[in-house]
């Protein structure tokens, strides 16, 4: 979080992140091409390098893909998710490069505007392994460059982060796209069961991994039904809450991040400001909410950043009850001092 | 706050979950194989001739093209005939097919019928005539650019160039 706009803050974990996405990038494209160059030695540089950057980008969508939901499973894989927008620009340029040597090698010698060419030179036929394939890889780009482009928290700040987390769902729709142009395009023409297999345990692992995340998200949705008579909610035991740490419940349909800490207890919104990151995933650093995703942090009393920072999440009011923790689940302004609840001893 | 995203998010995945593998499945599925080697015609697959002599070689034969063609043949005018095509590394022309046609053709915004492709000009092969030059064969390149095309007559005695705009001009 800043006060002052710097267009990017540039830290220790960016600066290693980055080092690490380039180099396995780099590392991927050189092993990928002497691999071609021993198995296919009459390849020709252009296909070579077409293969090598369309598989790189592909290779590393389902790498993004799969960083969120193996979050949700296992928190050593935060620092992935830490800096994913930039993973998300690679996998863009790399299919730009892409898409460039293909328009340069089979669509920008004729007549025919190259872009026009993409969809006019691979008629619709009766066959469906003559489906033309290069659309899904020209729409499938064409989502990624809207994504790269509004990745910047410029475009998260005026879009406001429900918008900007709903258009960058269309990363589904660029990844369907993308399956869709690798099976009817190159593994129609390559009928060695190693490509085949290698995209099925991709997709396999992406759609598996996401089934079983959003299985658990659902257990996470349903609603707490024990309401006392002045409207709290029974949400959880004391006991069930680690120290410094929270526990998540549904109530009135948005979930609650409870926390416990130095003998006290508040309850916040579990939806951080800057990415709708879940706070209840994140743990009291510094006497602060610490969100786990970006680092954004709030006073778990008053859901407020600290000064100088602006950014401020809904509370509840919490009450003890015979080493239980009740939520209102009308939430407070984003803010509102509420009076932590005090554990019994 | 965000309630209705993580649902529209689940129903997304839920529903890419049984489309996307059903869409992958009939690709896969509906895969044609390639031809084998035995199943070519018996034309392509005769072994290969042993060129020794170079009956001509021209370097005009396509207008506003780099492209050299020489005319082989097993021994000096006789035996099998080939051709060589030939340019310069930095000559670069996508998709350009070379089709042999038997006979001179009245030419129209399409290959004739009795076309056959020889092959993609690409690393400058040699190709073989398919059948023994009939008095007036054509060997024709074909590209979707209009500057390469024309069409040249391989005579034993001279070449006779035929100057003709691209065939979709034409």
């Amino acid at each position: 979080m800043s006060v002052t706009h710097t267009s990017v803050q540039w830290n220790r974990q960016k600066v290693c992140y980055d080092f690490v996405l380039i180099g396995g990038v780099a590392a991927y494209l050189v092993v990928f091409g002497a691999i071609s160059e021993c198995l296919f030695p009459y390849i020709t540089e252009e296909v070579l390098l077409m293969r090598a950057f369309g598989t790189a980008a592909f290779l590393l969508l389902h790498i993004i893909l799969c960083i969120g939901p193996l979050c949700r499973f296992n928190a050593k894989f935060l620092p992935l998710l830490y800096n994913r927008r930039h993973a998300g620009v690679t996998c863009f340029l790399l299919g730009l490069i892409h898409a460039v040597l293909v328009v340069a090698t089979y669509h920008a010698g004729g007549d025919v505007n190259p872009i026009l060419s993409i969809f006019v030179s691979s008629p619709l036929t009766a066959s469906v392994a003559g489906m033309p394939f290069q659309p899904f890889g020209f729409f499938a780009l064409l989502i990624l460059f809207l994504l790269a482009a509004t990745s910047h928290d410029f475009w998260l700040a005026n879009l406001n982060a429900p918008v900007w987390k709903a258009l960058h769902m269309s990363i589904y729709i660029a990844y369907a796209f993308l399956v869709l142009h690798v099976t009817f395009g190159i593994l129609q023409g390559e009928m060695n069961w190693f490509y085949v297999a290698a995209a099925a345990m991709g997709m396999v692992t992406v759609l598996g991994l996401h089934c079983l995340a959003a299985r658990r998200e659902i257990q996470l949705d349903l609603p707490r039904e024990v309401r006392g008579s002045d409207g709290f909610v029974d949400a959880c035991a004391v006991a069930d809450i680690p120290e410094k740490r929270a526990r998540i419940v549904c109530l009135s349909g948005e979930r609650v991040a409870i926390f416990k800490y130095g003998g006290r207890i508040s309850a916040v919104s579990n939806v951080c400001q800057h990415q709708n990151g879940p706070l209840g995933e994140g743990m009291i650093v510094g006497g602060c909410i610490t969100c786990p995703w970006h680092g954004y942090q709030y006073l778990p009393e008053t859901g407020a950043a600290p000064p100088p920072f602006v950014e401020k999440v809904p509370t509840f009011n919490v009450r003890m009850n015979n080493g239980r923790v009740w939520i209102h689940p009308q939430p407070n302004p984003p803010g509102t001092k509420t009076e932590p609840g005090l554990i019994e001893i | 706050m965000i309630r209705s995203l993580r649902q529209s998010d689940r129903q997304m995945v839920i529903a890419l979950g049984i489309l996307l593998p059903g869409a992958f499945a009939v690709g896969i599925v509906a895969r044609k194989p390639a031809p084998l080697v035995s199943e070519f015609p018996a034309a392509l697959a005769a072994a290969p001739h042993l060129f020794e002599n170079i009956e001509w070689r021209r370097v005009d034969l396509f207008k506003n093209s780099p492209i050299k063609v020489s005319l082989l043949c097993e021994h000096r005018g006789a035996g099998a005939f080939a051709f060589a095509f030939s340019a310069a590394e930095d000559f670069a022309q996508p998709d350009l097919l070379v089709y042999w046609i038997s006979g001179t053709s009245n030419f129209t915004n399409a290959l004739p019928e009795n076309a056959q492709l020889l092959g993609i000009l690409i690393h400058f092969p040699t190709w073989s005539c398919p059948s023994k030059p009939p008095p007036r064969p054509v060997c024709c390149c074909y590209t979707a650019s209009p500057t390469t095309k024309s069409w040249m007559c391989p005579s034993q005695s001279a070449p006779m160039l035929q100057p003709r705009n691209s065939l979709g001009n034409s």
